[in-house]
């Protein structure tokens, strides 16, 4: 799925979460934290459509947003927030089986 | 009148970084020039304490601006505290867990539970990020003035050359705003050698309080206490030797500065102490004390009276029933036959 810049992109926040990320203390209201989140979603959509979902949650990560668990929806849709989207799903307690295997 | 090389700020990174924050350099300058025209409408002298004044209200507006941010992360650090039971037994739930599944599931529960009862540790990041560079820009726009006044700058939003000239010029206590402690005569130094001494007695008195009042008083031992004690001091003397080389206009910035987060720390720790320090058991006293009186507008018992007059009714209950506990039972349980 993931072309060239995909994986470029990939690798480069995989740099940051190695050298940056990792000498700072954790900070961020979401699940996923927003750099593996960047990444599931480039893995799964690919880099212009994952990119678009990884720049919205970053904007997400302000006050006055409450924060939470946010997975990277399983059907692409830019409004998959809202509850009245097809792609909207309701947070998950255990993460999926695709999920951890990525990760592990 | 320190001017005689090129603006420093203006150079290097600094420079790059203090021209993103432009706008809001802007914006300080418009606040500062319309609390001055508003003062000289009230006949103060457009050159003197009116630009003093303007400074000082300056600073005011920048931390009520901020205030809320502070408010929002107290509340919400007051949440988490009410969560702690409920974070524990979570914790405890996946105690000695190491596989990457359960450790995942920890973090989700977790981050469930925030999100379900709006508490949020993070929350607290922006406010502090935002901080920073608000007072970067305040210094910023004080140290340029001279500059700008002497044409060695651009005009840097309200203030153009005449203004900023204007701004020059005020004399207070004999001292002028530009000046520094260096440039100035010897009854300049004592002046500015007052404020830098008020600017460290507040920040030390700052750290004291809250060392003593909104600390648990048991985790005081060791290492960390004698890094604390440290600190106490260091931050104090730094002052002394920054406030020599600022000129006047700063050190009035700064010396309000000081006193805003003073009174805001103190403000803290009298309503939101850290749990097991002794402001928190003041608190607790007074929230008492709050609640009894409360009761004796309402004509209602006090605590006191509530709990005696339980322990009575027990002791009573004690003495027709005797010590076995009787079993609750439910009430449309079926008669035995």
């Amino acid at each position: 799925m993931t072309g060239k810049v995909g994986s470029a992109m990939v690798r480069g926040v995989r740099w940051y979460q190695r050298h940056i990320s990792a000498n700072t203390p954790p900070c961020c209201k979401y699940y996923p934290s927003c750099s593996n989140y960047a990444i599931q979603a480039v893995e799964r959509y690919g880099a212009f459509r994952g990119g678009l979902l990884a720049v919205l949650r970053l904007l997400r990560c302000r006050p006055w947003s409450r924060g939470g668990i946010d997975d990277v929806p399983q059907r692409y849709s830019l409004f998959y927030r809202f509850s009245w989207s097809k792609a909207h799903e309701e947070p998950r307690l255990t993460p999926l089986a695709s999920d951890t295997k990525e990760t592990a | 009148m320190n001017t005689s090389g090129e603006f420093l700020l203006d150079t290097s990174f600094f420079g790059w970084l203090y021209k993103i924050l432009t706008p809001i350099e802007w914006l300080m300058t418009q606040v500062m020039n319309l609390f001055h025209e508003f003062l000289k409408l009230l006949g103060m002298s457009p050159v003197g304490f009116s630009w003093v004044l303007s400074i000082v209200f300056l600073v005011l507006v920048v931390h009520a601006c901020i205030f809320p941010l502070y408010y929002r992360q107290m509340k919400s650090m007051r949440k988490m505290q009410a969560l702690q039971p409920k974070m524990q037994h979570i914790q405890n739930k996946y105690k000695g867990k190491t596989d990457q599944a359960s450790k995942e599931a920890l973090s989700r529960e977790m981050m469930k539970l925030y999100q379900d009862n709006d508490a949020n540790p993070a929350g607290s990041c922006l406010p502090m990020l935002v901080q920073g560079p608000v007072f970067m820009c305040m210094f910023y726009v004080l140290s340029a003035i001279p500059y700008i006044a002497d044409g060695k700058r651009a005009a840097l939003g309200a203030f153009d050359q005449a203004t900023a000239a204007e701004f020059s010029q005020t004399e207070v206590f004999g001292v002028s705003v530009t000046n520094n402690f260096t440039t100035a005569d010897t009854g300049g130094k004592i002046v500015i050698g007052i404020f830098v001494a008020l600017m460290c007695a507040c920040m030390w008195f700052m750290q004291f309080n809250s060392m003593k009042r909104n600390m648990n008083q048991a985790s005081m031992v060791g290492q960390a206490a004698m890094m604390q004690k440290m600190m106490l001091w260091v931050f104090p003397i730094m002052y002394i030797f920054s406030g020599i080389a600022m000129p006047f206009a700063v050190l009035v910035y700064w010396l309000t500065n000081n006193i805003c987060n003073l009174g805001r720390s103190m403000w803290q720790i009298y309503n939101f102490p850290t749990p097991g320090s002794p402001a928190a058991a003041r608190k607790e006293i007074r929230d008492h004390n709050h609640e009894n009186a409360r009761r004796a507008r309402a004509g209602l018992p006090s605590l006191e009276e509530e709990a005696l007059q339980k322990a009575k009714e027990e002791a009573e209950r004690r003495e027709t029933q005797g010590y076995q506990r009787q079993q609750p039972q439910r009430k449309n349980r079926k008669k035995k036959k």
